[in-house]
């Protein structure tokens, strides 16, 4: 009996086996079957790239970024919209936009279930925090080399708002396989972001040095012992749970690759100052400034419950955070004021904000064996020339269609270019000269003054004293390594992140602060020691 | 196997009416074919996927052109401490359940049998079935809200002077809230055989004893509990097959990342090293060795189950 | 039961009414916590003194709930999937279990299929060659990704087999000499004897397709196309601001996430609330028999 069962099963499996075959090698020969007809038609007349393909072609578009701030216009979706129907009309690109899905964890799991199953889409989004997915991309063969497209194709204002120095970073073994969404590093710097409404109520001046932020934090917790804590944390993804303004003060700067003395490259994380900024974090914890539930696992929720529910005033945040989260406290308390101060730091030294080489909001991947590879580009060109060309144009208002646009093109530092001008006009009152773009931003400040709190957010970061001109007078501190993984953190990277966010954790959470040091010894023997040789190898070569 | 033998015998018999037989047969053979497509198709399918172990899976070479790599993938999964570490969650969580998930029902069930009120124990026992009913993306719902740091049940201990617990947070807790609340959804449900083997001792045993002067309690401890000990026994074998089943979905409803080091266990490791991380194939070597080992252990219980209790599953 | 006056049995019978009231009582009361927090304003909830009773009572998140298409579209897949689901999980544990219940006298290859089917409860792929087949198959992102993988309940095929060899041989016997066929005597006779095994098989199918969520998360490639609980553990481990939008000003007021994903709880919880007291006289019997043939 035993053996007719084998038998059976092998049979079967067999079976399978061809069924499965079959179906492995009809799935590619159905992809690119459409190449054999368009593409002599089309590549013939396309070398000027403002023509239309005629016949127009396809391509399957999977979108990650479409956040809870899109909001579609009457009569658009995310099958029909704005994009979808510029593509078409001006290139004659049927883009078929197959998911569309905010940012996280969750779009991630779906285009790793499409790579597994090589069900891509032609052009699809990746995330920044996912750069290891696109470098198993990369090494798998699937993304397309846009190194040569981008030449030929990219018109001259792309490549003015992508230029050379900050491609070139990006680019593996000198070549070019995804198109960033750049984004000027300096515009991700974090500040403290502290409630005004409440200095004032309780007769405090503003702060000055890192001592008199811990006063203030005391003194908010003071007026509710019992609910209020001092420092929003929360997020686990994000900036050390968002208590990064607490490590600066010590000049720790986790999770970066810092220059020491001699010129080499050290990482943050095992640096004796995040020693001494664990050791202040967990007593502040003890004190109650900092949430007990600060690590709970449901992305800053419950924190953002509490800011809203007027229980925390202070925040570590970038420029942005006005828009979200304070906008929510002022929506539930018209009364709170906030306001962004630099990082201070506990002794004379200045406090620096870290901030990377180079950076991205995220990433267009094309897959290799499209038909006509160089539409990207042109898309690519058709988006830069739509916000940014001789006659530029803005989303409709609060609608934020750029995050379902087939590319991505700013100028470098937009937010605070527009700032700038925007403080300007609302200075001057001329608004004449403004950007649409800006002049949305503009109308929305106009309208707050004249009443409308909707847009206190947005007024506290573009109008005047607005949160991007702090950026000027921040001293930064660069986080020197952007180059692909190198090979020993493919494999132990992850795990030596959980090292630390262990000892993190648990230090703050009240275990021995001596704690720390085992977690360097840990760090550099689980391949920590092997990656810095590997980093400094990568840093020396670039030079 | 005794199957086989009588098989044996009855072939000799059978030789004479073969086509007969076989005839009267094909009816069932026909009723099979479904249930056979489906299971080749989707069980033995995926088995067939499990290649993708061996090797350095490339979705776009498919399992025929990948690269294979042997033992490789299993060799970095035996020297990786965070494999140990959900491999000890795991077993930690699962034994727990298990000891926690006899105990309580069979508690439960001694004393529903002492209600006398039938009203009364057919509420409770309607009751006591609800959570087993839910989901566990309700009872996530529900747990999130009650065990929040200010929630219900913190006020509640508060009342008795204890400071607020991070139930939902914090490491060293969190494997007993995963351990109570799932003994919690299960118990209702759990009481009903353990209920079922109480009405199957002999009554006037029971009679004997009330006679014998015996009270409530020896008559649980000397004639209620040894007549369910065989059914006890089952349930504890058969339920060693479950030693790597800590509870997926819970745990993926439930925890964060600052749950992982006592939370994570290998079904949740395998979702986010390969789903997420896009690490397949030693997703999949992680997910065999779990099956490999689940086998083994079902096995064994069905085996032991078999030898101590007499229990087949057909 | 003789029933004896003590006063340690006493102690004993009071004891147990209250040890087992307070059993009850955490069965119940989260239930009730939920459904009052879902009623209650925004204003109310963030005081945190809603216990079991709602405070300031209103409908404002269901109404916004039940307004959200998303909701109710998922809820649509989900009664489909019930549907369906339970169909095909009913018609393949029927049909798969009469043969194998048969001895191997009638049916001689029966052992080799009851192996082939039992097997596959003590080994299995794993997550993600299961991902690949049902991708080959060609059924990701529709509703029989949902549907077809899970169809042959190797645990309800089993258990009902065990029911079948407790139906007497005579009746089968007898049938057959007046000519019945072996589908007549399933659907005439066997059916019939196990209405119990049926109706609690049924009820478990039920509950697995209504509850199951991870499936949807992973099969369905679009969050359109998720069934109900999909979506909301989505929402459930993380609601954003756009869930309120559209919504008037007047809702808003008395609302927050809290309150609306409770209301969302409850009416994800609801339909199987209702339904299983009516059928748990059935899965009594059904569990009971099933196991203790064993």
């Amino acid at each position: 009996m035993k053996k007719l069962t084998t038998n059976l099963l092998l049979t079967m499996m067999f079976m399978l086996l061809i069924a499965a075959c079959s179906n492995g090698t009809d799935k590619p020969s159905n992809t690119s079957k459409p190449q054999a007809t368009p593409n002599n038609s089309s590549t013939t007349e396309s070398s000027s790239s403002g023509d239309k393909y005629d016949p127009p072609i396809k391509m399957t578009f999977a979108v990650g970024r479409v956040d809870a701030d899109v909001v579609f216009p009457d009569g658009q979706s995310t099958k029909d919209n704005q994009w979808t129907r510029l593509v078409e009309e001006k290139l004659g690109i049927k883009l078929d936009v197959t998911l569309a899905m905010p940012k996280g964890q969750e779009f991630t799991q779906k285009v790793n279930a499409l790579i597994v199953t090589n069900d891509l889409p032609d052009l699809f989004t990746v995330s920044e925090e996912e750069m290891i997915q696109v470098d198993q991309l990369i090494q798998a063969g699937i993304a397309e080399d846009l190194t040569d497209l981008f030449e030929e194709y990219a018109s001259p204002l792309v490549k003015q708002l992508m230029p050379d120095e900050a491609l070139e970073p990006l680019k593996r073994n000198g070549r070019l396989y995804f198109l960033p969404n750049l984004q000027r590093p300096a515009e991700e710097g974090f500040m403290t972001w502290i409630r005004t409404d409440w200095l004032k109520k309780l007769n405090i001046p503003e702060p000055k040095t890192f001592q008199d932020v811990i006063a203030i934090a005391e003194a908010f917790k003071a007026m509710n012992p019992t609910k209020n804590y001092g420092f929003q944390a929360g997020t686990e993804s994000w900036d050390m749970y968002s208590l990064s303004g607490l490590f600066a003060a010590y000049h720790a700067y986790p999770n970066a690759w810092l220059k020491d003395a001699n010129g080499n490259l050290v990482n943050g994380n095992i640096q004796p100052e995040v020693k001494a900024a664990l050791q202040s974090l967990q007593n502040l914890k003890k004190e109650g400034l900092i949430s007990n539930e600060w690590t709970l696992g449901d992305d800053g929720e419950k924190a953002r419950q509490d800011l809203i529910n007027g229980r925390v005033g202070i925040h570590f945040g970038q420029w942005w955070a006005p828009e979200w989260p304070l906008q929510l406290v002022k929506d539930n308390d018209p009364e709170a004021e906030w306001k962004a101060f630099k990082f201070m730091s506990v002794d004379g030294q200045p406090a620096l904000h870290l901030q990377n080489t180079v950076s991205l909001t995220g990433l267009y991947v094309l897959k290799k064996g499209h038909s006509n590879p160089e539409a990207l580009i042109k898309m690519l060109n058709l988006v830069a020339d739509f916000y940014w060309g001789e006659n530029p144009q803005a989303d409709p208002d609060n609608s934020n269609l750029w995050k379902l646009a087939p590319g991505d093109a700013q100028p470098w530092g937009k937010n605070i270019v527009f700032m700038q001008s925007i403080e300007k006009a609302l200075k001057s009152g001329d608004a004449s000269k403004l950007h649409p773009g800006e002049q949305v931003l503009y109308n929305m400040i106009e309208d707050y003054n004249n009443g409308n709190d909707e847009f206190w957010g947005v007024s506290l970061e573009y109008g005047i004293d607005g949160s991007l001109g702090l950026y000027d007078s921040f001293q930064w501190i660069n986080n020197e390594f952007f180059g692909t993984p190198t090979v020993t953190m493919n494999t132990k990277q992850a795990n030596l992140n959980k090292l630390f966010e262990d000892a993190f954790i648990s230090i703050v959470n009240g275990a021995d602060i001596n704690k720390f040091d085992t977690f360097v010894e840990q760090w550099k023997k689980q391949g920590g020691d092997d990656i810095t040789k590997e980093v400094n190898d990568w840093y020396k070569s670039r030079k | 196997m005794a199957v086989t033998k009588l098989n044996q015998q009855n072939n000799t018999r059978l030789k004479g009416i073969g086509s007969t037989q076989f005839r009267r047969e094909i009816p069932l053979y026909f009723m099979l074919v479904p249930g056979i497509i489906l299971v080749l198709i989707f069980s033995y399918g995926s088995m067939f996927g499990i290649i993708m172990a061996f090797q350095n899976f490339v979705p776009s070479s498919g399992f025929f052109d990948s690269k294979w790599v042997g033992l490789e993938h299993f060799k970095f999964m035996v020297q990786l401490p965070d494999f140990r570490n959900v491999l000890w969650n795991t077993f930690f969580i699962a034994m727990m359940k298990i000891a926690a998930g006899l105990l309580l029902p069979v508690t439960i069930a001694i004393l529903l049998n002492e209600v006398m009120k039938q009203w009364y124990k057919r509420f409770i026992q309607v009751v006591i079935y609800a959570p087993y009913f839910l989901s566990w993306v309700i009872l996530g719902g529900i747990l999130f809200q009650l065990l929040s740091i200010d929630g219900i049940v913190n006020q509640f201990l508060g009342l008795f002077g204890v400071e607020p617990i991070l139930f939902l947070g914090k490491p060293s807790i969190f494997p007993y809230v995963l351990v109570a609340s799932d003994t919690w959804k299960n118990m209702g449900f759990n009481t009903i055989v353990f209920l079922a083997a109480i009405t199957n001792v002999d009554p006037t045993l029971h009679e004997a004893g009330a006679i014998d002067g015996a009270n409530r309690w020896k008559q649980i401890w000397n004639i209620t509990l040894p007549g369910m000990f065989p059914i006890i026994i089952l349930v504890a074998t058969l339920s060693l097959g479950d030693i790597l089943n800590a509870g997926f979905e819970q745990v993926l409803m439930l925890y964060g990342p600052a749950l992982y080091k006592t939370g994570d266990i290998i079904d949740t490791y395998v979702y986010r090293i390969g789903l997420i991380n896009g690490q397949y194939s030693f997703a999949a070597a992680v997910g065999l060795f779990k099956s490999m080992v689940s086998l083994v252990m079902v096995s064994l219980s069905y085996y032991l189950a078999y030898r101590l209790a007499n229990y087949r599953i057909f | 039961m003789v029933a004896d006056k003590t006063i340690g049995s006493r102690i004993f019978v009071i004891a147990n009414y209250i040890f087992l009231t307070l059993i009850t009582l955490t069965c119940l009361l989260p239930i009730c916590h939920v459904l009052a927090i879902s009623l209650s304003s925004k204003a109310a909830v963030a005081t945190g003194n809603i216990k079991f009773w709602p405070v300031d009572f209103t409908f404002a998140s269901y109404q916004l709930v039940l307004s959200k298409s998303q909701f109710l579209t998922s809820m649509g897949i989900t009664v489909k999937r019930v549907v369906l689901g339970v169909l095909i999980n009913m018609l393949i544990v029927v049909l798969t279990a009469y043969p194998l219940s048969k001895e191997v006298r009638s049916f001689r290859p029966r052992s080799i299929f009851a192996w082939f089917f039992v097997f596959t409860i003590f080994f299995s792929g794993g997550l993600i060659p299961g991902y690949i087949i049902i991708y080959y198959v060609g059924i990701i992102d529709t509703i029989w990704a949902l549907v077809l993988p899970g169809a042959v309940q190797v645990f309800s095929v089993v258990l009902l087999l065990n029911f079948f060899r407790g139906i007497p041989r005579e009746l089968e016997e007898s049938a057959f000499m007046d000519g019945a066929g072996h589908f007549s005597i399933l659907f005439k006779i066997f059916l019939p004897a196990s209405l119990p095994a049926i109706a609690t098989l049924t009820l478990f199918s039920i509950v697995t397709h209504w509850n199951s969520w991870f499936d949807g998360l992973i099969y369905m490639n679009t969050p359109e196309n998720y069934p109900l609980q999909s979506y909301m553990q989505t929402i459930i481990v993380k609601m954003d601001q756009q869930f309120m939008r559209g919504a008037s000003k007047d809702l808003i007021k008395s609302l927050n996430e809290q309150t609306l994903k409770s209301a969302q709880v409850f009416l994800g919880a609801l339909p199987i609330l209702v339904v299983y007291p009516f059928l748990q006289k059935y899965f009594v019997k059904g569990i009971v028999l099933g196991s203790v043939k064993g």
